[in-house]
């Protein structure tokens, strides 16, 4: 533990001077050093290190949250037989994450891509023992295989489409000065005839299965829910702060291969990105409305917020997609690990009498179908308990919700910003898909949070009273960067002179000077209007959230009785799960099981049969004529010679 | 496959969501709580967030460039 949290200690440090450095003298980056993997005379294929802008960003992302969730781990897992398996799972998922990060090139990326899914699907099944644990790892390793198989179709055909490019080049790296990159590999293709805006747009979409899987977007998102089945400190690294983004990471990485060939946003490509991602949102968001697991609330709303982030990458909002990502990260890492505390703490309460934990056993797991200490029905009244974690847990809340000068609030306001200038099909459903969306991640936040921390507690036992520990400390940590990072993306002055309602002007503003896509940084005006929009749903969200939670208006039980099939909808998630199973069970199999009865056993194992038997048959027709007699031998010999002399006699035409 | 609401309630009963049965005395050379090591990450935790707070307060003072072009959001 101490080795694992140490390292990452030095790499967090190191990953804030390299941010730092890069702020103070920007022209130190990109820079990279490449090594050669395999090399050919046609092909060169290199590993290396790349550290530029949106590198640099990422890092502090992983390392910071990796660092805290290390902390976290040692309150929360110390009870736990594999506790030094888990620190070793954690070290090799932080590992992989940062090559990814750093990676130079496509293929390198998905090295290193497949590193990071191996160890989700480990500590996915960290507790094995458990059948849901064991086959929420196997679901998980199945959805990711059919995303990376597109992946890596994708990065073959555009290898495919751009062959002629790379002469000795090191193939498919993201960033070169001399423009042996991607964009300059699109020029030169473009120019060359072997890559149009329709193949490059279809490339990008097939390539899209890598994030669609990576990042749980429709339809490959079916898999993050079950993910919960992992220890908590995995579900705020992996499955909610670092891995999950990392679909949004490549896009960002490899967005020449997003846009058209000659640059412009306006690219079926990204259209396709944007709507994945609007329709991903709102979707998920009405599915955590119905959600009684605290635990599948917040990776609901991870799934949605991702949908966000790609809906910023597919309108060309660039830097606000990252900005979402970097803000996202922070509060929603905390929100997890606040679960986790609350779990923890309701464990231990529960056990205290083993006859109400045995009856709260029997109603959460027969008839609900959650573990009683992550069911939501089982808390209430947990602020007077868990003071800190309770305001951690309310910050969060809060900036997920866009409330106004939190951090999620910025992020979430230029995305929607962006939707609304976006030209792109169907821009005007694109942008109120995310209003209402923004309503509805107020709306499931706060009643999570209400039926949390609010009224009776309705659990077994007696809470403890909660003290500051390595479990709560990192929440406090995390905290800060969940109110504060949001001023990183905004200008104090174009703030002024939104509240004093002067006409906007477009101002710099920290992150975007930082991180941008091209050649120079620009920004845009803040938009009053949407702004306004945005953030009136969301206090409508918050608002409904106390009528029916706190008041307790009976909206709850009148949606359940007036409009079954809506809340039915919302409850079986959309009915993904069963849609998929239906198509394993009632056309996958069958189909397999045709071919493997026609293919397998019909044709492969005949083939195989008939060369043994025709081995066997020569075998023994051949076997009379090994008798051991030297004349035997000499006589088969000269017959030969004599029987090719024959034949090759009588081949030569008569002259 | 397993779904959201698929637990095994035989299955899931004895650890219930976070770190294995309760009971367990845990692993070998884990200290208890209030321990030295407990100590020194939160010791560690304490640094971290004051060099996460240095960190983005000078990256905020970041000078904005005089003439910034008003349109096209990170192009």
């Amino acid at each position: 533990m101490l080795l694992s949290a140490g390292t990452m200690f030095y790499c967090f440090l190191h990953s804030l001077l390299i941010l730092l450095a890069l702020q103070q003298d920007p022209s130190l980056g990109p820079a990279q050093t490449n090594w050669d993997w395999f090399v050919s005379s046609s092909f060169r294929l290199s590993m290396g290190v790349l550290v530029d802008h949106l590198c640099a960003v990422m890092m502090v992302v992983v390392t910071t949250v990796s660092l805290f969730v290390q902390i976290y781990t040692h309150g929360y897992m110390r009870e736990d037989p594999g506790y030094s398996r888990f620190y070793a799972y954690l070290s090799l998922f932080a590992g992989s994450m940062l090559g990814l990060t750093v990676s130079t090139n496509l293929f390198e990326m998905y090295f290193f891509w497949e590193l990071v899914g191996v160890c989700s699907y480990f500590l996915i099944g960290f507790w094995w023992q458990r059948n849901t644990a064991a086959e929420a790892g196997i679901k998980a390793f199945v959805v990711n295989r059919v995303g990376d198989f597109g992946f890596l179709v994708g990065i073959i055909l555009f290898l495919a489409a751009t062959a002629g490019f790379w002469g000795q080049h090191p193939l498919l790296i993201f960033s070169d000065p001399q423009g042996f990159d991607l964009a300059g590999a699109i020029r030169y293709a473009a120019s060359q005839g072997t890559l149009t805006a329709a193949s490059l747009a279809a490339i990008s979409m097939v390539m899209f299965m890598g994030p669609m899987a990576k990042s749980a977007q429709l339809p490959l998102h079916v898999w993050l829910a079950d993910a919960m089945e992992g220890p908590t400190p995995i579900s705020a690294l992996i499955h909610a702060a670092t891995m999950v983004a990392a679909g949004i990471y490549l896009v960002a990485r490899a967005y020449p291969i997003w846009l058209t060939p000659d640059g412009s946003t306006f690219s079926a490509g990204l259209a396709f990105v944007a709507w994945v991602g609007g329709v991903t949102a709102f979707v998920a968001a009405t599915i955590a409305l119905s959600q009684y697991d605290i635990k599948r609330v917040l990776a609901w709303s991870t799934v949605s917020q991702l949908g966000y982030m790609f809906v910023g990458l597919g309108t060309g909002a660039y830097t606000a997609g990252m900005f979402h990502l970097f803000n996202h990260a922070f509060f929603k890492a905390m929100l997890f690990l606040c679960s986790g505390a609350i779990i923890h703490h309701l464990h231990h309460a529960m056990h205290v009498d083993k006859e109400t934990r045995k009856k709260l056993d029997e109603v959460s797991l027969m008839d609900r179908m959650i573990p009683p200490d992550q069911d939501l029905r089982n808390m209430g009244g947990l602020k007077q308990y868990m003071p800190i974690t309770r305001w951690c847990f309310l910050v969060g809340t809060l900036s997920i919700s866009g409330f106004p000068f939190l951090s999620g609030f910025f992020s979430k306001d230029e995305i929607i910003s962006s939707s609304f200038k976006y030209q792109g099909p169907g821009h005007d459903i694109l942008f109120w898909l995310l209003v209402v969306t923004a309503g509805l991640t107020a709306f499931y936040m706060f009643r999570a949070y209400f039926l949390t921390f609010h009224g009776e507690y309705r659990g077994g036992g007696t809470p403890a009273a909660e003290k500051l520990s390595v479990i709560n400390l990192p929440l406090i940590a995390l905290a800060f960067p969940s109110i504060l990072s949001g001023y990183l993306g905004a200008n104090p002055e174009a703030l002024k002179q939104l509240l004093t309602g002067a006409a906007p002007t477009a101002m710099a503003n920290a992150f975007a000077q930082f991180l941008y896509f091209g050649h120079a940084p620009e920004y845009e005006a803040l938009n009053g209007g949407v702004m306004l929009t945005s953030t009136v749903v969301s206090l409508a969200g918050i608002g409904l959230a106390y009528l029916v939670y706190i008041n307790k208006l009976p909206v709850h039980t009148w949606c359940q009785q007036n409009l079954k099939p809506l809340y039915n909808l919302s409850w079986c998630k959309w009915y993904f799960d069963d849609m998929y199973m239906a198509f394993t069970q009632k056309l996958a199999l069958p189909v397999f099981n045709f071919v493997w009865n026609l293919v397998d056993m019909a044709v492969v194992d005949n083939v195989v049969n008939l060369s043994s038997f025709a081995t066997l048959g020569t075998g023994e027709a051949l076997r009379y004529s090994e008798n051991g007699r030297a004349q035997w031998y000499a006589l088969v010999i000269f017959g030969s010679v004599a029987v090719i002399g024959l034949v090759y006699f009588l081949a030569q035409p008569l002259s | 496959m397993a779904h959201d609401n698929g637990h095994d309630p035989q299955e899931a009963a004895p650890s219930s969501g976070h770190g294995g049965e309760h009971g367990h005395e845990g692993p070998a050379g884990v200290p208890p709580e209030s321990s030295l090591q407990d100590k020194f990450l939160q010791i560690l935790a304490a640094v971290a967030l004051v060099a996460l707070l240095v960190a983005g307060f000078q990256w905020s003072q970041t000078k904005p460039p005089e003439s910034p072009a008003p349109h096209g959001e990170g192009m």
